[in-house]
């Protein structure tokens, strides 16, 4: 790769970095010193800079490269991503604010807490916080995918995929360590930009670079190529993703997007829940961007871009590296690590606040210094665990989403009867995990879900039996009296 | 607030089935473009409904 594209990523990231290091530097010596600060911006995060973390929380690698490469290997499937940010939108208006009452009202930072004050057991907030921190680590593994990719493009891909991955994860932890989630934030709204200039300049030069006449004419195109392509199951009916698979798939990400810890935790930051309603209304359409992201895996398509070892995870940069000037894929290059860098960032931030607040803190006594400190080494703990999961995984980036939806969906009947049914109790709450993981990770029992639940997505079939035993052990105990 | 989920869920089997393509796009892909714009607006008016002064404290 040529020096131009080096000389642009590479500023894009470091500009970027510096000047979000500068924004927090007037939150400075509170962010050192004060866990809430850190952790959930001290709780006064307005309605701008809420839209942008939550934005990029819901924008990330997964859909700039998971989805390009769905289109371009599936098709149809890749409409995924219209459908699940609606839905989730349209769950969050009523789920978040909910969610943000329980944490103003009972000074809650993490997601365990809520299980904590709501089912008033320590246990259960130390078992949802490593449930928590395990699907926090395969989303992090997505990050680290994309990041390494982007490494591998621009610095040549001699370099060996453990450096790689190696050196993504030291540049997040970099950026984690430096500040909290107001960097974070201000960063998320610059990629954002990015993004969005990114993907306006692709998506109008596309079509000239494929040989269509204008953007429709690229749908047009491929759909006179592969007749099948925009209906489903898509280009690959083996590989089961027909509308059953999609309508369960795009429920389990609505159901399970604010269950994420990190999603959950953004909540608490908000200054009102107006603040979160009014984010829920405007936040769907930026997900019509997608047209364009759709748009390029199809116009990679009509290219016969080939990317290295048919790896859809890299079409997209293949695709550009190939078509366009070193300036723009330098342009995409800094995008993508920063898509990557800031929600990653995010993520290991609330995996390290969970591990302290919920799984040490009831163990032993820990200072609000020290809090911090055990934060920051368990996140390098947990970024060493997910480039272990990068190097031994070959997925797509979207599969490697849906499965840590899966994982995180087995504590949506936690959080949802919390909020709706007065009578469920802890016990239920970790039956249920229990019999929902057995559903999702255990493969005989796997394979009878499937079996029963034919074509459904994995992660929704194991959420229904958690949460069908949740309500049978809740029905089966008797009601406690008032206190 | 159920519509969404009707929209983009419970009629998707329905929509691949057509055929039709407006401005060239895949009709199952217009429609879920569509059901973003849709749910943008419901939201929108559930909040106004929320926000509105509620007469004799009933609910709107």
């Amino acid at each position: 790769m040529t020096a131009s594209t080096l000389l642009v990523a590479g500023s894009i990231v470091a500009l970027t970095v510096i000047a979000s290091l500068w924004y927090a530097t007037r939150y400075r010596n509170d962010a050192a010193r004060n866990l809430d600060e850190w952790a959930v911006g001290g709780r006064r995060f307005g309605t701008w800079i809420f839209w942008f973390v939550n934005a990029g929380e819901i924008y990330t690698t997964f859909a700039l490269l998971g989805i390009t490469g769905y289109a371009w290997a599936f098709g149809a499937p890749a409409y995924i991503a219209f459908t699940s940010v609606s839905l989730a939108c349209t769950l969050g208006y009523w789920l978040m604010p909910c969610i943000w009452h329980a944490g103003r009202g009972g000074g809650l930072l993490t997601q365990a807490d809520y299980f904590v004050h709501r089912y008033r057991a320590r246990w259960l907030g130390a078992l949802v916080g490593i449930a928590g921190i395990v699907a926090l680590v395969m989303y992090v593994q997505i990050q680290l995918t994309a990041l390494s990719l982007v490494f591998r493009l621009t610095l040549g891909s001699a370099l060996p995929a453990a450096v790689a991955t190696s050196l993504a994860a030291l540049l997040m932890l970099l950026f984690v360590y430096l500040a909290g989630l107001r960097s974070a934030a201000f960063a998320a709204g610059i990629k954002d930009v990015l993004m969005l200039v990114l993907v306006v300049v692709l998506g109008s030069t596309v079509a000239a670079k494929v040989g269509a006449d204008s953007m429709l004419d690229v749908f047009h195109r491929v759909q006179q190529w592969h007749p099948d392509i925009g209906r489903f199951p898509g280009l690959d009916p083996s590989a089961g993703l027909d509308t059953t698979w999609f309508v369960t798939a795009a429920l389990n990400v609505a159901l399970g997007t604010w269950i994420f810890p990190h999603m959950f935790q953004l909540c608490f930051a908000a200054r009102a829940a107006n603040t979160i309603r009014r984010n829920a209304i405007w936040q769907p359409l930026y997900s019509l961007s997608y047209f364009f992201i759709i748009l390029l895996g199809f116009a990679a398509l009509l290219a016969a871009t080939q990317p290295e070892g048919g790896n859809l995870n890299a079409v997209l940069l293949q695709f550009v590296a190939d078509r366009y000037s070193p300036l723009i894929v330098g342009l995409l290059a800094g995008t993508v690590c920063l898509l990557a860098l800031v929600p990653g960032s995010l993520l290991l931030l609330t995996a390290g606040s969970i591990f302290t607040r919920n799984v040490i803190a009831p163990l032993r006594e820990v200072g609000e210094r020290q809090a911090v400190w055990i934060a920051r080494m368990a996140m390098v703990v947990f970024a060493g665990c997910a480039v272990l999961l990068t190097l031994t995984s070959n997925e797509s980036l979207v599969a490697v989403g849906l499965a840590a939806y899966g994982a995180i969906g087995m504590l949506a009947p936690g959080v949802f009867f919390g909020f709706l049914w007065a009578r469920t109790q802890a016990m239920a709450i970790a039956a249920g995990m229990a019999s929902g993981y057995t559903a999702l990770w255990w493969p005989p029992a796997r394979e009878l879900v499937a079996a029963t639940l034919p074509g459904w997505d994995s992660g929704l079939a194991a959420m229904l039996v958690n949460a069908l035993v949740v309500a049978a052990i809740t029905l089966a105990t008797p009601r406690r009296t008032a206190s | 607030m159920l519509l969404p989920f009707i929209w983009h869920l419970a009629l998707a089997p329905l929509v691949n089935e057509v055929r039709w393509q407006p401005w060239g796009l895949p009709f199952p892909m217009a429609w879920q473009m569509a059901g973003i714009v849709l749910t943008s607006l419901i939201i929108g008016l559930v909040y106004r409904l929320d926000r509105e002064p509620r007469p004799n404290g009933r609910e709107p």
